[in-house]
């Protein structure tokens, strides 16, 4: 298509001060979220008996939960919803497609699906390697969905990758849920990897997995500027001194990175990554930096409600808390899809 | 010919010849169909002896054969009755949605039904099979009257209709899942091996429940052809032809829901056969709906029993879900389908921006 792209304005696009008292809005309040997040649901202590525990957490109870739970699980949030949020947005741009997620592209079923494959075949249990598995699963199907999208004819559409996406899912949760199935006992074990949670996730768990999440970011936040470019045509973006193949491995590998990242951490975590970047582009426009950071603190400040959510609704049980992302993030595409525009 | 496309004047033209062609295929699949019947009720952990078992179906009593009937029958027939329902439920969809690539379960119809079996199961987990039938139907008719409601803007796009139903879909699943988080172990393990779509356990009070609804559904959807075969050219052309475009695709919808309705509450969720029986049917009859019909759901119902016969000997004595078989097979045609080049904007004029 040889459309001219006409820059994507947002409610704050002229207004720079604006931007950036929005954007410092947005940093404390995912900071207060994540405070609230530790202090929820511990009974009457007060704030700073709180605070006081959190920094000399020598032995008391209270100290422990903190420090073994509840700021793991709050830091653990925040950093999987901002790089849910990059993912999303990295996506978008480089296939041009407004219903990109990592979920809807069945990345997240793929490494799901290497993760449980990980843990009954080869009774993999430390957290790197599971990592790893997480990593190559969403490898595999990311690698799958991008031979699809160019080995169609003439050009996919966002609609056909879309439906290859979900049919890849589809595969992929069957395969996950035979293994289950054929392994009853591990059912318990390992319903977390199917649907997402932030509990009992340890500290350990983060330390092992950010670097990779950290490249990733590092990657996305590299590629600013040629990211900006990926949104034109291939041709385009050539005759403005882009290396168009090197750029979307680039954004490629960064994607996998974080989305595979973030299936280790935290479990398949859906539509977080599709409604972040529409939010921020209502927001600030196309503008890339301004995006990619909008995005981020959208996807912690959400992730971190939503898990405060999971944990409160259903006491004692607790929910996944990919069930309430999808509840949240499922409205986005039938709103995306119904705006017609699925191209921006 | 090109699949999908509207069905080619041919078929008017040469009608002898297309109705000689459907009772063949029609004759070898119900031939296929009893034949393997008769070969998947004599194979499993022991084997019966065919010719021995055709006589028990005609009478003559053995106690032991009795007894493997009433363990293996009601199990194949329930996988029969559930893949004719999806077969027929995928051809009335991609008839009226004209659209080579949808089926019931990837538009969210089936997710649906899953929510509301689980829903059922987790509040009243004693209840009487009777009521799976209807609540999955209720199920699937909430996702479809949701799905059709918000792909509705000024008429309907089939490009909205499949990306609201995999929206649809995903809420359905997310819901299943906190339904499956909030109810009891009991209760998750058995609602867990159904979401896979498994007939296993099957007996003949299931075939009973989910009989009435799959027969009636599919007579009615039969008797219904006509009209959903108009429904297959584009709008201008159905509605010179006097086809009332709503009405009829309003209750054409209503049939596939109900047959998938029915098909859930047999054997659960088993993917993809709604998509690859209405394929397989068209190049076999074409698209003229009443034959076309006929012959996913025939096909429907043999792919499903093939699976599920598989699916219980060849692991044997591991019990493989149907629904993981026909996902393996199915995902990867399906896939190939798209890549074909298959065009999924239909022909009203709305399409994705490239």
């Amino acid at each position: 298509m040889n459309s001219v792209r006409t820059v994507n304005e947002g409610v704050l696009t002229n207004r720079l001060w604006g931007k950036v008292w929005i954007l410092l809005l947005l940093f404390i309040g995912v900071l207060f979220s994540a405070l609230f997040s530790v202090c929820e649901g511990l009974g009457n202590s007060s704030i700073s008996a709180i605070l006081a525990a959190a920094l000399h957490p020598s032995g008391s109870q209270l100290g422990t939960v903190l420090q073994e739970v509840r700021i793991p699980r709050a830091l653990i949030g925040v950093i999987v919803g901002a790089c849910l949020g990059l993912s999303g947005v990295l996506l978008q741009t480089m296939t041009r497609n407004r219903l990109a997620d990592v979920g809807i592209f069945g990345l997240n079923a793929g490494a799901s699906f290497a993760v449980v494959l990980g843990i009954s075949l080869f009774g993999m249990t430390s957290v790197s390697a599971l990592t790893w598995m997480g990593l190559l699963g969403s490898l595999a199907a990311g690698a799958c969905v991008y031979l699809m999208a160019v080995s169609a004819p003439g050009r996919a559409s966002p609609t056909t990758i879309t439906l290859a996406g979900a049919a890849l899912t589809m595969l992929l949760s069957s395969l996950t849920h035979a293994l289950l199935v054929l392994d009853q006992p591990m059912l318990s074990q390992v319903l977390f990897w199917i649907s997402g949670s932030l509990a009992g996730r340890s500290m350990h768990a983060l330390l092992v997995t950010l670097p990779f999440l950290a490249a990733g970011a590092l990657i996305a936040v590299g590629m600013v500027r040629a990211l900006a470019l990926m949104e034109f045509e291939d041709d385009v973006a050539e005759g403005l001194g882009q290396r168009v193949l090197w750029m979307r491995l680039a954004a490629g590998l960064a994607v996998i990175l974080l989305a595979g990242g973030c299936v280790a951490l935290a479990g398949p975590v859906g539509f977080l990554g599709l409604m972040t970047p529409h939010l921020g582009r209502w927001l600030v426009g196309s503008s890339m930096p301004w995006l990619l950071s909008y995005s981020a603190c959208l996807g912690a400040l959400v992730l971190v409600w939503a898990d405060v959510a999971a944990r409160t609704v259903l006491q004692p049980s607790e929910l996944p808390i990919g069930v309430l992302t999808a509840l949240i993030g499922a409205p986005f595409l039938i709103h995306v899809a119904r705006r017609g525009g699925i191209r921006s | 010919m090109k699949h999908g496309n509207p069905p080619s004047a041919r078929t008017h033209i040469r009608p002898a010849y297309r109705w000689h062609r459907f009772t063949v295929v029609t004759a070898v699949l119900v031939l296929m169909m009893i034949l393997l019947f008769i070969v998947s009720l004599s194979v499993g952990e022991t084997f019966l002896d065919p010719l021995e078992l055709t006589q028990t179906l005609f009478g003559s009593t053995t106690p032991y054969n009795q007894l493997m009937l009433n363990l293996r029958a009601p199990r194949i027939l329930a996988a029969l009755l559930a893949g004719c329902a999806l077969g027929g439920a995928g051809a009335i969809l991609q008839a009226i949605i004209r659209n080579p690539l949808a089926s019931p379960d990837l538009l969210g119809i089936s997710g649906g039904s899953s929510a509301a079996i689980v829903g059922l199961l987790l509040l009243f987990p004693n209840v009487s099979v009777h009521w799976h039938p209807p609540a999955a139907l209720l199920g699937a008719l909430v996702a479809a009257i949701l799905i059709y409601g918000l792909a509705w803007r000024k008429g309907l796009s089939p490009t909205r209709l499949v990306l609201v139903g995999i929206a649809i879909g995903a809420m359905a699943a997310a819901l299943t899942t906190f339904l499956l988080v909030a109810s009891a172990p009991e209760v998750q393990s058995r609602a867990y091996v159904w979401l896979v779509g498994s007939v296993y356990g099957s007996d003949w009070p299931d075939v009973a429940a989910g009989l009435p609804w799959v027969l009636g559904f599919g007579l009615a959807s039969w008797l219904f052809a006509q009209h959903i075969h108009i429904l297959q050219f584009s709008d201008d052309v159905s509605a010179a032809l006097g086809a009332r475009l709503t009405p009829y695709r309003v209750i054409g919808f209503a049939l596939c829901v109900g047959l998938t309705g029915g098909a859930l509450a047999l054997g659960g969720a088993i993917g993809f056969v709604g998509l690859l029986a209405p394929h397989i049917a068209r190049m076999l009859v074409g698209t003229e709906f009443g034959k076309w019909f006929v012959t996913s759901a025939l096909l429907g119902g043999i792919i499903v029993m093939v699976a599920d016969t598989v699916g219980r000997t060849a692991f044997s004595p591991l019990d493989v879900p149907v629904g993981i078989f026909t996902s393996a097979v199915g995902a990867p045609f399906f896939i190939f389908l798209l890549l074909r080049g298959k065009r999924i904007e239909g022909r009203s004029g709305e399409h994705a921006a490239r």
